[in-house]
């Protein structure tokens, strides 16, 4: 009986002093770094023998860039830079503009004087303007017709002399340009928006940070 | 039972009392042995030191040129800006720098310890940057450059004609004239640890033009 009993006490002595060295040993390694690095050192040994320098320099890597990056990035700005330089487009010439629409009224009462609608004869009927063709030309023909479209062939000319074509001229209407400046009230406007929308702004409640 | 506790408690004590004396022992130990001016520090935990195998393999490769002992230890991939930096414990020794410029990677030694690393920004596909072997020409801590009027702080200047290794904004799909640009912290530290002379390896793009 007592031989059990001291059978059992020295199983447990042996396992207490395994528990108690290991118990020892993890405190001793957070204690200490140097032990920790040793340790770590040997560890790290075994686990990251097999990696190569090439993978742990691909692994840290964010990647190849792509192809050309800079090139894209460059053109865009360059493209940006030469738009703002683009110079600005002007209507015609205020002379030829003033040519084309007469002087200004004088008094609001009188009538405007009308500007020339034809340039040829103002006033009276467009007439037609006879144009010669030398005789002797073939495909002649056709009636005199008062338009812009030239009259249909006739056949094979028999040598006489064709009719003449009449052509009338276009009337021209003079074209008011777009003035590239704006006028003064588009400015007022602008600064009334820009104005209201400060306004707005500086009346908004601002956010603050707690 | 009793003999149970009792043994461990014995262990427990006897245990500690060995950590303490290790702890305690050793600076004074090596103190005495080597007789050194400063007791070598301890090198930084963040890093992995190359096996034999490791270090013959990645010379075979050509991945690296010269014995190297460790490489810091990145735990995931950096992104464009970031850079790690650690020193501690490092011996004092040649700075040289290897730039590679396929994973837009540079790493900073110190000797056959690696120090530094980061992502890099480089040439363009118009300007690229030239590979080989470069030695570190001149510094210039607040450089400004006149040809493309802008700031490049802590420049460390590496051919005749103004390619450098400097500061910049290291972002994606961002690129140089032929520089190349790290952030700043990094620049500074970097700016700090190397010297005219130094070595810096570019690999991973075409061959500087010897003529």
């Amino acid at each position: 009986m007592t031989a059990l009993r001291w059978k059992i006490a020295r199983r447990d002595g042996i396992a207490a002093v395994g528990l108690g060295t290991a118990a020892a040993l993890s405190v001793a390694t957070l204690s200490s770094p140097r032990l920790a690095h040793a340790l770590g050192e040997g560890l790290s040994e075994s686990v990251q023998g097999v990696k190569t320098v090439a993978a742990m320099l691909a692994e840290r890597s964010p990647g190849a860039r792509p192809e050309g990056a800079l090139a894209s990035l460059k053109h865009k700005r360059q493209a940006a830079l030469h738009e703002r330089a683009l110079p600005k487009v002007r209507g015609p010439s205020p002379t030829e503009y003033e040519a084309l629409a007469g002087p200004p009224p004088s008094s609001p009462l009188a009538p405007p004087p009308q500007a020339p609608l034809y340039t040829t004869l103002a006033g009276g009927p467009p007439v037609p303007v006879p144009t010669t063709v030398p005789p002797g030309t073939p495909g002649g023909g056709g009636p005199p017709v008062l338009s812009d479209i030239p009259p249909p062939g006739g056949g094979g000319g028999g040598g006489f002399a064709p009719p003449p074509i009449i052509t009338t001229a276009a009337p021209e209407v003079p074209q008011t340009p777009a003035t590239p400046v704006p006028e003064p009230a588009t400015w007022a406007m602008m600064i009334l928006g820009f104005a209201l929308i400060g306004r707005t702004l500086r009346r908004r409640p601002v956010a603050i940070e707690t | 039972m009793r003999g149970g506790v009792i043994a461990l408690s014995a262990s427990v004590l006897a245990a500690g009392a060995a950590a303490l004396a290790f702890n305690m022992w050793k600076p004074e130990a090596q103190a005495a042995v080597a007789r050194t001016p400063a007791p070598a520090p301890v090198i930084g935990r963040n890093r992995v030191f190359l096996s034999k195998a490791q270090l013959a393999q990645a010379i075979a490769t050509g991945t690296l040129d010269r014995p190297v002992k460790s490489m810091l230890a990145v735990k995931e991939p950096l992104q464009f800006g970031d850079y790690s930096w650690d020193d501690r414990g490092v011996p004092a020794g040649p700075t040289w720098i290897r730039v590679d410029l396929k994973s837009q990677l540079m790493s900073v030694f110190r000797g056959p310890h690696e120090i530094g690393t980061a992502v890099i920004v480089y040439g363009g596909d118009n300007k690229q940057t030239p590979s080989g072997k470069l030695h570190v020409l001149g510094k210039a801590r607040d450089h400004r450059s006149s040809l493309y009027d802008a700031q490049m702080p802590f420049t460390l200047r590496l051919t005749d004609d103004g390619v450098s290794i400097h500061a910049s904004t290291v972002r994606w799909g961002a690129a140089t004239h032929g520089c190349i640009g790290v952030p700043l912290p990094f620049a500074e530290r970097l700016f700090a640890a190397s010297k005219i002379g130094d070595e810096v390896v570019i690999v991973g793009g075409l061959a500087r033009k010897t003529a």
